[in-house]
């Protein structure tokens, strides 16, 4: 398939200095659109798989393999609530929910978690309003936008993947446990039950299958099972084994069977960073496996701006609230089409948290008319999580204000014309990774 | 100053096929572009200074000049010298087999130009790195431009490019939230092993001990946190308390690759593995500084557009405004910092990986090498990148390299143009727009 950029020329939308100009905020929200992660689930792997890797039983989520947990739930209607809050003091949101529920759009991945997820935003942000989320069925399908590729909207050289992350690291992917021993030494001490540092490490026993043992299990780049486009070997076990702890934090069960601490977490996360940067950053795989959601969303902000109805946008050009929920390897995608990067407290340099979101707010000045894009990535910290607390616009969630690369101006809040915005999207998407479907 | 794009369109080099169809490799090397960083060297602050950091003195390179400082200051290091020759003489075998050398040094010198960043230690690593590459071509002939600054590896303090440091500073901070200080939790585990070298205590005592009174700890982000301001042309943004822990910990690598008595690495407290941990914190601050899209724009358009369209200029035979040395010239080496090869990296979006390494460094008299390349049986023309270094260890242990026992090697992907080879061949064409949407023409000149 193949797409016709949106093409802004009639629209004074172009001005690029129009903000360095301004020293006050007299710009108004006209539509925010929230893409977001999960909350806190399961593992994906199921516990009988995972305890072949560990000393000790790992924890029951009391929920099967992958599903949203109980406190995923609250947190993402607490998260919710802090949107409602937000969006009505930004004048989005009334307070009316049957009304404001004409004028929010909510999609989410087909899967259980992501589903889930979207309702429970739902119930915080439009408590009073019959929960409206679409979604694909069965929970198998591809979405087009979160899994373009399965969906056929997008197609990928699957060589020319494995060759992309190939050529990132020296077409050594062994490297890899030397770069990163600090953090497979930490994930083995935990999983084994042994004191970090200690030295030397004792062997794994017998009965146990050590991860990080990359001589019996090498760390490789070879095609993968859709929606993951790549598999690499070793690596990808201990992601599988690592990805509980951040769960159980968020979660707030004890944490590495009591071993580890919030800085361990973090630490760990990096193996699990790794995977995903590779696999959804690398700039092929981004453009092809984001292209197609970065698409809907460019589109859905103009279709917003010019009032008309716009082919491949999501909602309708009166929608103030967009929110698409799926999982961190599409937030990480999008993030790496855009080049974009962010930090919250606790968490390592883009990680994409448990309900974590990049939102896109399009702003109008009410002195120029000029619309811009403001971008910034919204999470929970991992206390947060752990503790349920409470949100408020005085006790919000971590934000991180983000700059887009050859759009933002330099600013507090780095905000991007849209007119530059557009012209930004048009050189990082794809048009044959994308389609024209609303 | 702005300069036009490259068009090739006359040319018949945008073919981006034929590199995944050929199953054989049939292309000739037709020139080396090598972008390399400067050797071994002495640590930029004189020791009274890092002194302070520290609960024991930092280590004397041996051999080194002394004196009042500069002296003795950010020098090329006798060891350094001896491992950028080694270097050399690797490049002198591989380019004889690649027919770019004949291994008659005076008549190849004859095509090979070398350029450098005007500092002591920067030309003279060129000159090292000439000796091994041409032993007999006489002394070696090292352009620099001088006084002032290199508008190739300076272009902001040349007035080739300019840079608004309110917006490097705002692109800066939005990577990180606008909350430099959150990177103290993300790199704790690295600003820990710091500390507990510096300090002079195990890396897992629990709980740290306090700093001596006379010691300035440089992981004290109250006292001095970490923030994103405005600097200046060499350090385009000042992170405030990461620049100071860069200053404390930049002379371990140096300290290892020198061959110090590992006694005298980080005090005995540090090897292999733990100095490539602890430079995690420097990768960051040079991914902020020069890989952060605005500032590599900025700062890396002049060295990739000479790059560029030194490679057109081979490909074409004709002379190209803004290309380097004739279009006949077989050899380029361009000598300057990780600062400039981080910056073209990163305009780019190229990543590697060697081993003993963490991805992405930059490492001592490592080279990020653009080889153009010619199809035998098409004419077609391509362009292979790869980066190549020693390893920490040959660096170490002075290792002779030969074909048989090279350097450390990545070949390397270039996004929106590697073809799906082994070597990830980029047509000169693709190459080439790549290059011209990449690069700012404001940032660049015609300047051959």
């Amino acid at each position: 398939m193949q797409i016709k950029f949106v093409r802004f020329l009639p629209l004074a939308l172009v001005c690029a200095s129009c903000l360095t100009a301004q020293t006050a905020d007299d710009t108004q929200l006209k539509q925010v659109i929230i893409f977001g992660r999960h909350s806190v689930r399961a593992p994906v792997a199921p516990n009988a798989y995972l305890n072949q890797f560990s000393a000790q039983q790992f924890p029951d989520f009391s929920v099967a393999a992958g599903i949203l947990t109980p406190n995923g739930e609250k947190l993402e209607t607490i998260l919710g609530g802090y949107y409602r809050a937000w969006l009505t003091k930004e004048g989005l949101l009334t307070g009316n929910d049957t009304a404001d529920a004409n004028f929010v759009f909510f999609h989410a991945n087909a899967i259980q978690r992501t589903v889930d997820t979207a309702q429970h935003l739902w119930s915080g942000l439009l408590p009073g309003a019959p929960v409206n989320i679409q979604y694909l069925t069965p929970s198998t399908a591809n979405d087009p936008l979160f899994n373009p590729v399965g969906a056929g909207v997008a197609q990928l050289d699957t060589q020319k993947a494995i060759d992309s992350v190939m050529g990132r690291i020296g077409g050594n992917p062994p490297a890899l446990a030397s770069a990163y021993a600090p953090e497979f030494a930490l994930a083995r001490s935990v999983l084994l039950g042994y004191p970090a540092g200690q030295t030397p490490a004792p062997a794994a026993p017998a009965n146990l299958t050590d991860v990080t043992d990359f001589v019996a299990n090498p760390i490789t780049v070879t095609a993968g099972t859709s929606p993951e486009p790549l598999a690499f070997g070793g690596l990808s076990t201990v992601g599988n084994a690592i990805d509980p702890f951040v769960m159980e934090d968020g979660d707030g069960l004890p944490v590495g069977w009591g071993q580890m601490t919030a800085g361990g977490v973090s630490q760990t996360s990096r193996i699990y960073n790794l995977v995903l940067d590779l696999e959804f950053r690398t700039p092929y795989l981004a453009r092809v496996q984001s292209s197609n959601v970065a698409s809907h969303i460019v589109r859905s902000m103009v279709q917003s701006a010019i009032g008309n109805v716009l082919a491949g946008s999501l909602g309708t050009p009166s929608t103030k609230v967009v929110v698409l929920i799926a999982s961190d390897i599409n937030v990480c995608g999008l993030a790496g089409l855009f080049h974009i990067d962010w930090l919250l407290p606790g968490y390592q340099p883009d990680f994409c948290g448990p309900g974590g979101a990049l939102v896109f707010e399009l702003r109008q000045s009410q002195s120029t008319g000029e619309h811009i894009v403001r971008a910034s990535y919204i999470a929970q910290t991992l206390d947060q999580l752990r503790n349920l607390t409470p949100l408020t616009l005085d006790a919000p969630p971590a934000i991180a204000p983000v700059f887009i690369p050859n759009c933002s101006a330099d600013n507090a809040t780095f905000d991007c014309p849209l007119g530059r915005f557009v012209v930004q999207a048009e050189h990082a998407i794809d048009p044959e990774s994308a389609d024209l479907v609303n | 100053m702005k300069i036009h794009p490259l068009q090739l369109l006359t040319l018949g080099l945008s073919c981006v096929s034929f590199a995944a169809a050929q199953p054989v490799d049939d292309t000739q090397a037709k020139q080396v572009i090598i972008f390399g960083r400067h050797a071994v060297r002495t640590p930029v602050l004189p020791n009274n200074a890092l002194n302070a950091f520290s609960a024991q003195s930092y280590p004397v390179f041996p051999d080194v000049p002394t004196g009042p400082p500069p002296a003795g200051i950010a020098v090329i290091t006798p060891n350094g010298a001896t491992d950028e020759t080694i270097l050399g003489s690797y490049f002198h075998l591989w380019l004889k087999q690649e027919g770019l050398l004949t291994g008659n040094d005076s008549a190849d010198a004859k095509f090979v130009y070398f350029r450098a960043n005007d500092t002591p230690l920067i030309t003279d690593t060129a000159q090292a790195f000439w000796t091994g590459m041409l032993p007999t071509a006489g002394p070696p002939n090292v352009n620099v431009v001088s006084p002032g600054s290199d508008p190739l590896f300076d272009p902001v303090g040349a007035g080739v490019a300019l840079l608004d440091y309110q917006m490097a500073v705002a692109a800066v901070n939005g990577r990180l939230g606008s909350n430099p200080q959150a990177l103290a939790t993300a790199y704790a585990p690295e600003l820990a092993l710091t500390r507990s070298v510096l300090l002079g205590y195990p890396a897992n005592e629990t709980p740290a001990p306090l700093a001596p009174a006379n010691v300035t700890d440089v992981t004290d982000f109250t006292a001095n946190p970490i923030t994103a301001t405005a600097g200046s042309t060499s350090v385009p943004v000042n992170l405030g308390g990461l620049e100071q822990v860069i200053y404390a910990i930049d002379p371990f690598v140096m300290e290892y690759t020198d061959g110090l008595p590992m006694a005298e690495v980080g005090w005995g407290q540090l090897n292999a593995g733990s100095i490539s941990q602890i430079f995690r914190l420097y990768d960051l601050l040079l991914n902020l500084e020069y890989r952060t899209p605005y500032l590599a724009r900025i700062q890396s358009s002049n060295v990739a557009s000479h790059i560029v369209r030194s490679l057109v200029q081979t490909a074409t035979g004709n002379a190209t405004p803004g290309a380097l040395a004739t279009p006949s010239t077989k050899v380029i080496g361009l000598i300057a910092s990780n600062t400039n090869i981080s910056g073209l990296a990163g305009l780019f979006s190229l990543d590697w990986l060697l081993p003993s390494y963490q991805p992405d460094v930059s490492a001592l008299s490592g080279v990020l090498m653009f080889e153009l390349r010619q199809s035998q049986s098409t004419g077609e023309y391509i362009v292979r990148t790869s980066y190549v270094a020693q390893t920490m260890d040959q660096l170490r242990n002075q290792t002779p390299l030969t074909l048989d026992a090279p350097p450390a090697s990545a070949p390397v992907f270039v996004p929106g143009c590697s073809v799906d080879n082994a070597t990830f061949d980029c047509p000169l064409g693709n190459f080439v727009r790549v290059a011209n949407e990449l690069i700012d023409p404001h940032s660049a000149d015609l300047v051959n």
